[in-house]
């Protein structure tokens, strides 16, 4: 089997050619991208990726497509992965910073942000679309979207045994039904709740602070009360559900009463101020920086962004109905 | 528009790719000697009895870098399209050009801690497997 | 000297401070320091901030030997003068901070930043600093002025309590004990540019006699040095450390043929504190859902295009 070897300046990739290609296509592919090696262009476009080991595997040369999917939580469509049967979905977030650029080897681009593909349990976004079903229907006659048509593919992802944590089926001979159920549901995001929750707290993570504050203190775990760390968790599932579902789950973990500020002043001020001290703190590097710590600590801000987030959240609430309705 | 992405490169080389997140905007897309400029200067220091800083510059401005090791059961991968398509309704095709396995990302005047952003980014590799994993 | 800019040739985006040895005299009677700098004007190389002292009582036998104006001495003629000092152990001690064009820029690109005048302070600080923590038994300093004289006088004198300073315009040319301190300054400045050994890769192999590397005196109007700067930009990393890149005329010549690069500046952040106080208020109007703090801390989105 013939092998081409190309070089350029930055690395060496051995490429087998010639071993059976899928398509046609594909294999074309491969000849632009060597030429372009050769020719030591820089790529007309290209992005920094984190992936999971096994998304991209070199040996069965298939690669994953990434596609525009509804965003269960905004729904607007965001960008999702399947793996190249179909089986496996991942979502991807892009961490950016304004001012960011990447020194690749000898090369630089410009755009500094990356991309953190991770597995999404798949369930999430079927929900809606079993949510909005009038009648109890085939999952495939069920994921059909005029704006996204890959919603189609999520019908592999999911065995049944997976789609009976959040649908009834009703099954006869090789037809299969679902409907939608939100006891299954909620009980479903429960567990997930526990897991997630019993995970920050064994990270020591801090669910007090708010997003300004950031995670700076540490504080000990012991002193932080279950239910913080519940509240944590149930922020972190909504980022996967309509409001509706979001409240409704709520309502089923019983998490104790948020408790509002007082004066709604106090809440806006700090972090302005908090913001000035980290510029200037920051300036001096190689001082102390022991010292930097000190000021954000009398900074502690006293509401956490949870409860703002959810007071805000049960104002605005949106109806299913709006993600899905025709434009 | 669905966009595929196949991996090119052999995955046994060990030929890493040097990446630096540089706190700037950079506007430029293309070939630039980091070798030869930025990498000589390059310099590590234990400050406050931390290891593991490192110090340069860039175009005179001071800089304070740290190291991100990718978490184990990721890796870091560039993927680069070598021809943009004409219409926005045409499949493209990207391939993984470069890998690597850790960051040097670099601060601005500013001492690196572990709660920055981009540092701090990480632990959602491992955070949404609580949440994504199915029993 | 040579020994401490061997030094610095070695790691010259750092600074380093050569110091002779201190006279057994100057240690027990009333000394003189005079305090000078030489090359802050130009657009490469360091600036070098110098020391002199010796007994109060002999400070004219300074003048005896010539100690002048160092502008006025030809390169040659400064470098038999610095000889001549150093020989002069038993009576004349010296110091100088060599001030690398990196820590120039990166002190004037600090986030908050720390200007010319401030680096010059602190050098001259730092050296009387020195020849004190060297038992040295300093009475009276001497000082060319950087910026207002009264200001800096009272900066040093407050810092120094007990210590007669004088700050004046033209120290150089009125005090032979500064004038020696300059002497020592120049004649680093001048060895640290002609031993400067380039790290950046493109400079590594160019010969001295290479053209492309006479750089002329470094002063900004020097058509030598405008040529040098014009003819070794890289677009991306600008010029190699041996130039300042907070001078106005580097900085012109890397916007005019360079690649713009961008900074976050201190506006950005009053601005980023703004948005955030409308963040924690009312947010209700916004069409977008907020995302929880946990991916707002992280600045993670959900992704819309990848390339």
């Amino acid at each position: 089997m013939p092998r081409v070897t190309r070089k350029n300046s930055i690395q060496e990739n051995v490429v087998d050619v010639n071993s059976s290609p899928e398509k046609d296509d594909k294999s074309n592919i491969k000849v632009a991208a060597i030429s372009a090696a050769r020719s030591n262009n820089h790529p007309e476009s290209q992005c920094v990726m984190i992936v999971p080991d096994g998304m991209l595997n070199g040996n069965n040369q298939r690669g994953i497509v990434v596609v525009k999917l509804r965003n269960p939580k905004t729904g607007t469509g965001t960008l999702y992965a399947f793996s190249h049967n179909n089986t496996k979905l991942y979502e991807i977030n892009q961490f950016d910073e304004s001012k960011r650029s990447w020194f690749l080897d000898n090369s630089v681009q410009s755009d500094g942000s990356f991309f953190l593909t991770t597995n999404v349990d798949p369930l999430f976004l079927i929900l809606p679309y079993l949510q909005k079903a009038k009648h109890t229907s085939p999952i495939d006659q069920l994921l059909v979207d005029e704006d996204y048509a890959e919603t189609e593919k999520l019908s592999t992802c999911s065995k049944k045994e997976d789609l009976e944590k959040i649908a009834d089926c009703k099954q006869s001979g090789s037809f299969q039904a679902w409907k939608y159920s939100e006891e299954k549901t909620l009980n479903w995001l429960e567990k997930k709740v526990s897991r997630i929750s019993q995970h920050l707290k064994e990270k020591n993570f801090n669910v007090t602070q708010s997003a300004v504050s950031s995670n700076y203190i540490k504080t000990d775990s012991e002193a932080v009360p279950e239910s913080s760390f519940t509240r944590y968790a149930f922020g972190l599932i909504s980022e996967y559900l309509c409001d509706e579902l979001s409240a409704a789950l709520e309502k089923h973990l019983d998490l104790p009463a948020v408790q509002k500020p007082a004066n709604n002043q106090d809440v806006k001020e700090p972090p302005a101020k908090r913001q000035k001290i980290d510029g200037e703190t920051k300036s001096e590097p190689l001082e102390d920086y022991s010292k930097d710590q000190k000021p954000f600590a009398k900074e502690k801000i006293q509401v956490s962004a949870k409860s703002k987030a959810l007071a805000s959240a049960a104002k605005g609430s949106k109806s299913i109905a709006s993600f899905f309705g025709k434009k | 528009m669905a966009l595929n992405i196949q991996q090119l490169c052999d995955w046994d080389s060990d030929q890493y790719c040097i990446v630096h997140s540089m706190p700037c905007k950079i506007n430029h897309n293309g070939q630039a000697n980091v070798t030869g400029f930025f990498t000589p200067y390059i310099e590590n220091k234990e400050l406050n009895g931390c290891s593991g800083v490192s110090e340069s510059s860039f175009r005179g401005y001071p800089l304070q870098g740290k190291k991100i090791v990718i978490p184990v059961g990721f890796k870091g991968i560039v993927v680069s399209e070598t021809k943009k398509p004409l219409t926005d309704v045409e499949e493209r095709n990207l391939v993984v050009s470069k890998k690597f396995c850790e960051i040097t990302y670099w601060n601005w005047d500013c001492f690196p801690v572990s709660d920055d952003s981009i540092n701090q980014s990480m632990d959602w590799l491992i955070l949404s497997k609580m949440i994504h994993e199915i029993e | 000297m040579d020994e401490g800019l061997k030094t610095f040739s070695e790691n010259n985006n750092r600074n380093i401070t050569i110091v002779s040895k201190v006279p057994d005299v100057c240690r027990k009677e009333p000394c003189a320091l005079g305090i000078d700098e030489a090359g802050r004007g130009p657009v490469l190389g360091p600036m070098v901030y110098g020391i002199t002292y010796c007994p109060e009582s002999r400070v004219e036998e300074l003048k005896t030997i010539g100690c002048a104006d160092s502008k006025t001495l030809t390169e040659e003629q400064r470098e038999k003068l610095f000889q001549k000092l150093d020989s002069l152990q038993e009576f004349v001690g010296w110091a100088v901070e060599v001030i690398s064009p990196n820590s120039i820029c990166n002190n004037m690109f600090k986030r908050l930043k720390h200007s010319l005048n401030e680096v010059s302070h602190d050098s001259a600080i730092g050296l009387i600093r020195k020849a004190l923590s060297l038992e040295a038994n300093i009475t009276s300093v001497f000082v060319d002025t950087v910026g207002p004289p009264e200001k800096y006088q009272a900066k040093l004198s407050a810092l120094f309590p007990g210590i007669k300073i004088t700050v004046s315009k033209k120290a150089d040319s009125l005090f032979p004990v500064v004038s020696a301190a300059s002497i020592c300054a120049k004649v680093a400045r001048d060895k640290a540019l002609s031993t400067w050994k380039f790290k950046e890769s493109p400079f590594i192999n160019l010969k001295e006699e290479n053209k492309e590397l006479k750089w002329g005196s470094g002063y900004p109007g020097d058509p030598t040095t405008k040529k040098f700067l014009a003819q070794n930009i890289d677009l991306v990393f600008g010029f190699p450390q041996l130039v300042r890149f907070s001078w106005s005329t580097s900085e012109q010549i890397l916007k005019s043929k360079g690649v713009t690069v961008e900074w976050e500046d201190t506006e950005e952040q009053e601005n980023q504190a703004v948005s955030l106080k409308k963040f924690f208020g009312n947010s209700s109007k916004s069409n977008t859902p907020r995302r929880h703090p946990y991916f707002i801390d992280r600045k993670l989105k959900p992704a819309t295009k990848l390339v």
